[in-house]
């Protein structure tokens, strides 16, 4: 995988409408106003396009935070 | 999926119909907040939709499509060998519309005329089974394809409240001794079907009172399980999965890559799936048709629908060789790779207001005994 992290949640932020400062790791998705199913929709994109994986929507729906994002976008990828 | 090739069938014209009355954000936002419908706007690219009033059936939408093409085509109406009629919104649960239409057009009883039950994926499937009609040895096919959607979804359900419109078309298909042939791939699965359905008042899960009563749902939205429901990221996933490879397999048919095609067609499904479908598939910006500002989507219509308004002074003068490709409720898709035009393109067609008495009085009795939310 060639985007880092950081990137991810850069990527993140500005892909649902986010500061990018105020989100991090630990941000709750709920949390977030963008967070809601345009959000999704553009979380999905965005898996899709850095990774070139589709998530099952309602493992991405039970990601409670940015890190339990990232860990189920990573899981399979080793 | 399964793979078809059809020679020596032609589109001869192409002819969409939406109702008169107008529905728009500001409408919108009186449901459900301007800064909500704006989000949701900006997202899904529609400004204003052509919504039909009760009164108005798709298959009147339809029929005033055809009556349009059939003039401006000068086919004699005893000509037509049959009548295809594609939706999910047809006018009895029986007999089936494309009877209605049969008689109302005024095409001769030596017709055959029948409904198929499909949605965003059904104006290629019917391109298909007209195409293959003629290849088995009829000369001239009516396909009329259309939906009015817009009619079954609740306006306090966000996620779709603004992005459904209601339209008609119709497209004349006929013999012709071009050797240019046609490619189709065509898919479906079934897994996916509770992601965009109308759960309540067929025959699984007949009408009573609670299926037909709105409630509050998932994220604030309120409708009932007689208004349709669509998930739409499960459909989204399911468009990423399918439609690259649909549009791939299609173009490896008949040797071709994405650079040979002068317009991709796809179904008006909303404009961030498209833009991004188009940017997966890397087609060039200006080859992608994108017609859902003013329409919405349309559901089985889209497709013909952007022909007519997006491409009509195109097809009038050129031979184009078109993608379309469809995808959704089904989950079904299916691609059609074609040379189209020269080809008759009327203008878009309006209908002003309701059909018939006795229709109206249908509908009201509809509406009064399954429907009362309308």
């Amino acid at each position: 995988m060639t985007i880092s992290n950081d990137e991810f949640i850069a990527r993140l932020a500005e892909a649902l409408n986010e500061d990018p400062a105020e989100v991090t790791a630990e941000t709750t998705l709920a949390d977030l106003e963008g967070w809601d199913s345009v959000g999704q929709l553009a979380t999905i994109a965005l898996v899709d396009e850095c990774f070139q994986k589709r998530l099952a929507v309602d493992e991405l729906r039970a990601a409670r935070t940015v890190a339990a994002l990232i860990e189920l976008v990573r899981r399979d990828a080793a | 999926m399964a793979r078809v090739r059809i020679a020596n069938v032609r589109l001869a014209g192409v002819a969409s119909a939406v109702p008169e009355s107008v529905r728009t954000l500001a409408d919108d936002a009186q449901v459900l907040g301007e800064t909500e419908i704006a989000r949701i706007s900006q997202n899904i690219g529609v400004e204003r939709r052509h919504v039909a009033p009760p009164e108005v059936c798709t298959s009147d939408l339809c029929a005033a499509a055809a009556e349009r093409l059939l003039s401006e085509l000068d086919w004699p109406r005893d000509s037509v060998e049959a009548l295809i009629f594609v939706s999910q919104t047809a006018d009895y649960f029986m007999p089936a519309t494309a009877c209605v239409l049969q008689h109302k057009l005024g095409l001769p009883k030596s017709c055959a005329a029948f409904d198929v039950n499909q949605g965003c994926a059904g104006y290629v499937y019917g391109l298909w089974l007209a195409g293959q009609m003629i290849a088995g040895g009829m000369r001239r096919v009516l396909l009329l394809v259309g939906d009015t959607i817009a009619r079954l979804v609740s306006p306090q359900d966000r996620t779709v409240a603004a992005l459904f419109g209601d339209a008609g078309t119709a497209t004349a298909l006929e013999r012709d001794d071009n050797p240019s042939p046609w490619f189709f791939t065509l898919g479906s699965d079934g897994s996916g079907g509770r992601h965009l359905t109308i759960p309540a008042g067929a025959f699984r899960h007949q009408h009573t009172e609670q299926t037909a009563c709105r409630s509050e749902r998932e994220g604030g939205n309120a409708r009932s399980d007689e208004d349709l429901f669509m998930d739409g990221a499960e459909v989204f996933t399911f468009a990423l999965r399918e439609v690259p490879p649909l549009v791939a397999t299609t173009l490896e048919a008949d040797g071709l890559t994405t650079v040979d095609v002068d317009a991709f067609v796809f179904h008006q499904a909303n404009q961030f799936m498209l833009n991004y479908l188009a940017k997966r598939l890397k087609l060039p910006a200006d080859r992608v048709v994108m017609g859902l500002r003013d329409y919405g989507n349309t559901s089985s219509a889209s497709i013909p629908l952007a022909l007519t308004t997006e491409l009509a002074p195109r097809l009038r003068n050129e031979r184009l060789r078109l993608l379309m490709a469809g995808f959704g409720a089904g989950f079904s898709w299916a691609a059609a790779l074609a040379h189209c035009g020269p080809m008759t393109m009327p203008e878009l067609v309006v209908v002003p207001g309701g059909g018939a008495a006795a229709q109206r009085f249908l509908t009201r009795a509809h509406r009064n005994e399954l429907n009362p939310r309308l």
